[in-house]
C-alpha cells in the first residue's frame, strides 16, 4: 500500500489550494492509499475553530476536515511552531497530532510520495 | 486621515511601516488573521470586517479590543477618509 502525505500550506477561503488538496487526498484514499495530511504554515488556519463558511457562501473548511475519518483518513499532523506563532484556537472536533519539525522531516522521509499542491 | 484596507497578514506587516497616528485600518479576508498584531499597534484604530472573521472562525472574544464591523459600517468608513488605500500582497 502506497503511503501519500497531502501538505495543506495556505489558509482556506482565500484559494482553493485546500480543499483541492483535500480532494486529492479522498481520491487517493478511495484507490486505497495510506493517506496523511501535514498542515503547516498559513495552512494551519484550516484547523480554527468555529469557521463559519456560510458567513461569506463558501463551505466551512473545518467540516470538510471533520468528514475526512468516514474517508478513511485518520492522521492528520500540524506544524507545532505554525499553530503557536499564530496563536491558532483548534476545532476541538479534530483529532490532530502536532509535530515538531524533526517529526515533519520524519514523516516525509516515511512516504512514498508528498502532494504539495498548487504554489 | 487616511483609512487602510488590509487583505493579508502580509499586507498588514506592509501597512504597518507606513501609518500615520490618526489613520484607520480595516482587516479584511485573510487581513484578520493579523488581528493580534494591529492590537498592538498605538494611536490607529483598527476594525475587522465581521464576515470575513466570522467565516474565519476569529470570533469578537478572540479578536478584543478590536471592533468588527458589517458591510454598511465600512462604506460609511471609505466615505469619511481619503485616500483609501489597499494592502493587498
Amino acid at each position: 500500500m502506497k503511503r501519500y502525505l497531502f501538505v495543506i500550506s495556505r489558509s482556506p477561503y482565500r484559494s482553493s489550494h485546500a480543499m483541492e488538496q483535500l480532494e486529492a487526498a479522498m481520491v487517493a484514499a478511495v484507490f486505497d492509499g495510506q493517506v496523511s495530511i501535514l498542515f503547516r504554515d498559513e495552512g494551519v488556519w484550516n484547523l480554527q475553530e468555529n469557521q463559519s463558511g456560510e458567513a461569506s457562501q463558501q463551505k466551512t473548511l473545518s467540516k470538510v476536515l471533520a468528514a475526512l475519518p468516514s474517508y478513511e483518513i485518520e492522521d492528520l499532523y500540524a506544524c507545532q511552531d505554525s499553530l503557536v506563532t499564530r496563536q491558532v484556537q483548534m476545532d476541538k472536533a479534530l483529532t490532530v497530532k502536532t509535530l515538531s519539525l524533526a517529526e515533519q522531516s520524519e514523516l516525509i522521509a516515511a512516504s512514498d510520495a508528498v502532494v504539495t499542491g498548487q504554489p | 486621515m487616511s483609512l487602510h484596507l488590509v487583505f493579508s497578514v502580509q499586507g498588514f506587516h506592509a501597512c504597518q511601516c507606513r501609518l500615520q497616528a490618526d489613520d484607520s485600518v480595516v482587516l479584511l479576508g485573510d487581513g484578520v488573521y493579523a488581528w493580534s498584531q494591529a492590537a498592538q499597534v498605538p494611536g490607529i484604530t483598527a476594525y475587522l470586517l465581521a464576515a470575513d472573521a466570522k467565516t474565519r472562525g476569529i470570533s469578537p472574544d478572540i479578536s478584543a479590543p478590536l471592533a468588527h464591523i458589517d458591510y454598511p459600517a465600512l462604506v460609511s468608513l471609505t466615505a469619511e477618509h481619503e485616500p483609501v488605500v489597499s494592502w493587498n500582497e
